[in-house]
């Protein structure tokens, strides 16, 4: 399988005045050209983190790279000096967010603030353009994200269009640059259900016509289950299993996963209680040695304390880290 | 109209919130955030109000307990009319129906600690002091499933699911009877919120609660509510058991809504959105039927001129919808009907 990016072993650390937080314990991820992976987990995971790590979104300090490469078409993005990085960032890895108002200037319309990213990586890949061709642009971008009467919309500021019409913007600004891969950072959670319900198909349409490899990070299991061919399960800021998604959603092995899928109430079929996993996430500024999810997990034993548990294979493209599912598996294997 | 006697709790009758919204130096516009609402609690049931942004669910709970006066329409509570009570009886009243709002970090006075925060309406209310004071106080947070050694820490010092906790326990300290929670779980995180919600249906068995549970999470709904109501620019299109309405939607702008929730099922996803476009303008309302500009199966010039009104259309089902005409009861019975559900 080819590799399109590759996380590589990622630590990162937060300095803060309590001492040093280790959000991110040992990421490893491999995304292929034109694969959708969906980064599921609860608040304070690491989720967003690694997402922001991938294009040194992070402000350095406080936050540190202890050790780990993040892989990009074969380039380390970690040690790539920041001339470099801002020729990827928009152009080769885009990223959308969760409220485009924030990303979007209030004074500026829409067509005037595409059209700069427009020119901008015009210049950078060296073949300025003039109004017209930006113009001509900025309405195709418009209507492949399916805005309505994007002649119209050219003179409209943010404010006048409503939340999921910002999205559709935020993501025509992405594909400006043509990007090889899209990171989206729970790009539907300030929607409303129908509106998120259009701007999900919007990205799977994509993905499908321009060939875009997609992260999308969000807390929503039935989100990421409609988008992404692969679910990537975190908590406490490891990785604790990763596989395909029908995979994890009928056949989840870790606790957490499991625990996390029995949380969610369903629309249909009624049900008599939800089971809730006890106990809260563990203090990332002293964390266990061992498993992060030993203190709530019911099928821990000793040895879980040992060292943190490797990500293993149970099936194909299936990894689950921890050793006790590891080794029954290993035994109904045998 | 008859009351539905001790049955019942509280009863919407064509309850109206109307905002008047500037749109220019000398012109302002009516916005209808809530209009002709028809709507009936039981005592001791849990009715989820659906509906997404701008379907005016928080206005109706801002009415309910008092935080905005109503544009028109009557609002009782226990057989009687909030507007005709005396401000003393009005008081009374207000202990009675209690709410829990969406942001647990916002509702908590960040200088006070939990004690003081879940006192202060006994202090206010009450004649507790000292000693009683306190013992009720640790016993609101024994109710809540929260140790006592919470009692004087400050809201920054517990989670999410805590300070939830700790809002509930403020909002049951003077006994209501009616409890209205306005999106109690939306800030947290799954795990958390399935323990809040086995611990609100255990709380409603103990406390002999009602429950208006205000929720864009249809899911959630379905779990603890044995009825609802959705909600669409400022009106109910349909209410019925939850179940029912759920598995079969008798409005078209139901079946789209639950449609459009993605499902953590591997092969429950629908291919397509399930509506295009946005909702329209709450300034600018269509006449007619007020979902007539998305709707997927409009079918002429009545949907665009003619109001639709809440009519039974299945078994304790009410919907708002040209489509039922031909099958459903007359349209005379309408506003009775939406007021008193049936069945279930």
């Amino acid at each position: 399988m080819s590799e399109l990016l590759a996380i590589e072993d990622l630590r990162l650390e937060f300095d803060t005045f309590d001492g040093v937080l280790q959000v991110l314990d040992g990421i490893s991820l491999r995304i292929a050209p034109s694969e959708t992976v969906g980064i599921v987990g609860e608040t304070g995971c690491g989720k967003s983190i690694t997402a922001k790590s991938i294009l040194r979104l992070l402000a350095e300090p406080p936050a540190r790279i202890r050790s780990g490469a993040i892989r990009f078409q074969g380039r380390d993005l970690l040690t790539l000096p920041e001339r470099e990085m801002r020729r990827i960032r928009g152009s080769e890895i885009a990223m959308i967010f969760q409220d485009p108002m924030t990303y979007l200037n209030p004074l500026f319309t829409v067509g005037r603030q595409l059209g700069d990213v427009i020119r901008a990586h015009g210049k950078l890949a060296g073949t300025p353009l003039d109004a017209a061709a930006v113009r001509a642009r900025t309405l195709d971008l418009l209507r492949q994200v399916r805005l309505p009467h994007p002649e119209h919309q050219l003179g409209t500021y943010p404010h006048q269009l409503s939340g999921g019409m910002r999205q559709r913007v935020l993501i025509a600004m992405a594909l400006v640059g043509r990007p090889a891969l899209l990171i989206a950072d729970e790009p539907t959670t300030a929607l409303d259900v129908t509106i998120q319900a259009q701007i999900l198909d919007l990205i799977a349409a994509l993905v499908q016509r321009l060939n875009l490899a997609v992260l999308l990070i969000s807390h929503d299991l039935g989100v990421v289950a409609k988008v992404c061919q692969r679910i990537v399960v975190m908590y406490a800021g490891t990785i604790v299993e990763d596989g395909p998604t029908a995979e994890i959603l009928n056949r989840a092995q870790h606790p957490y996963t499991r625990g996390l899928l029995q949380a969610i109430p369903r629309l249909h079929g009624g049900q008599a209680h939800l089971s809730s996993i006890p106990g809260g996430i563990p203090d990332l500024l002293a964390p266990p040695t061992g498993c992060r999810f030993y203190d709530r997990c019911p099928i821990r034993v000793d040895r879980c304390r040992a060292g943190p548990p490797p990500l293993v294979a149970v099936g194909p493209a299936h990894r689950v880290a921890c050793p006790v599912v590891v080794a029954q598996r290993g035994a109904v294997l045998a | 109209m008859p009351d539905a006697g001790d049955n019942e709790i509280l009863r919407l009758r064509q309850l109206q919130k109307h905002f008047l919204v500037k749109t220019g130096r000398f012109e302002s516009k009516r916005l209808r955030a809530v209009d002709d609402l028809d709507l009936v609690l039981r005592r001791g049931e849990s009715l989820g109000l659906v509906g997404e942004s701008g379907s005016g669910k928080t206005t109706v709970a801002r009415l309910i307990t008092g935080l905005e006066a109503p544009s028109g329409g009557e609002i009782r509570f226990n057989g009687r009319s909030i507007g005709q009570l005396s401000p003393r009886e009005r008081r009374k009243m207000a202990s009675e129906i209690q709410m829990v709002f969406q942001d647990p970090h916002s509702s908590l006075n960040p200088r006070k600690t939990i004690h003081d925060s879940i006192a202060e309406p006994l202090i206010i209310n009450t004649p507790l002091r000292g000693a009683a004071l306190h013992r009720r106080v640790a016993a609101l947070l024994a109710t809540v499933r929260l140790d006592h050694r919470f009692l004087y820490r400050f809201p920054h010092e517990l989670s999410g699911g805590q300070k939830q906790r700790v809002c509930i326990a403020r909002a049951v300290a003077l006994n209501p009877k009616l409890l209205v929670l306005d999106e109690p779980t939306s800030a947290l995180d799954v795990s958390v919120q399935a323990q809040i919600l086995e611990f609100l249906r255990e709380l409603q068995r103990e406390l002999d609660l009602t429950y208006l549970f205000i929720s864009h999470n249809l899911a959630v709904v379905r779990y603890l509510c044995e009825r609802v109501a959705v909600m669409y620019l400022g009106r109910v299109v349909e209410t019925g058991p939850t179940g029912t309405v759920f598995d079969h939607p008798q409005h078209p702008y139901t079946e789209v809504l639950l449609r459009s929730v993605p499902l953590p099922e591997a092969d429950g996803q629908s291919a397509n959105a399930a509506v295009e476009g946005d909702l329209p303008s709450p300034l600018d309302l269509p006449p007619g039927c007020p979902f007539q500009t998305r709707c997927p199966k409009k079918f002429g010039p009545r949907c665009e001129t003619e109001l639709p009104r809440l009519r039974a259309v299945a078994d304790g089902v009410l919907a708002a919808c040209h489509l039922h005409d031909a099958s459903g009861s007359s349209g005379a019975e309408a506003a009775g009907a939406a007021a008193v559900p049936t069945g279930g």
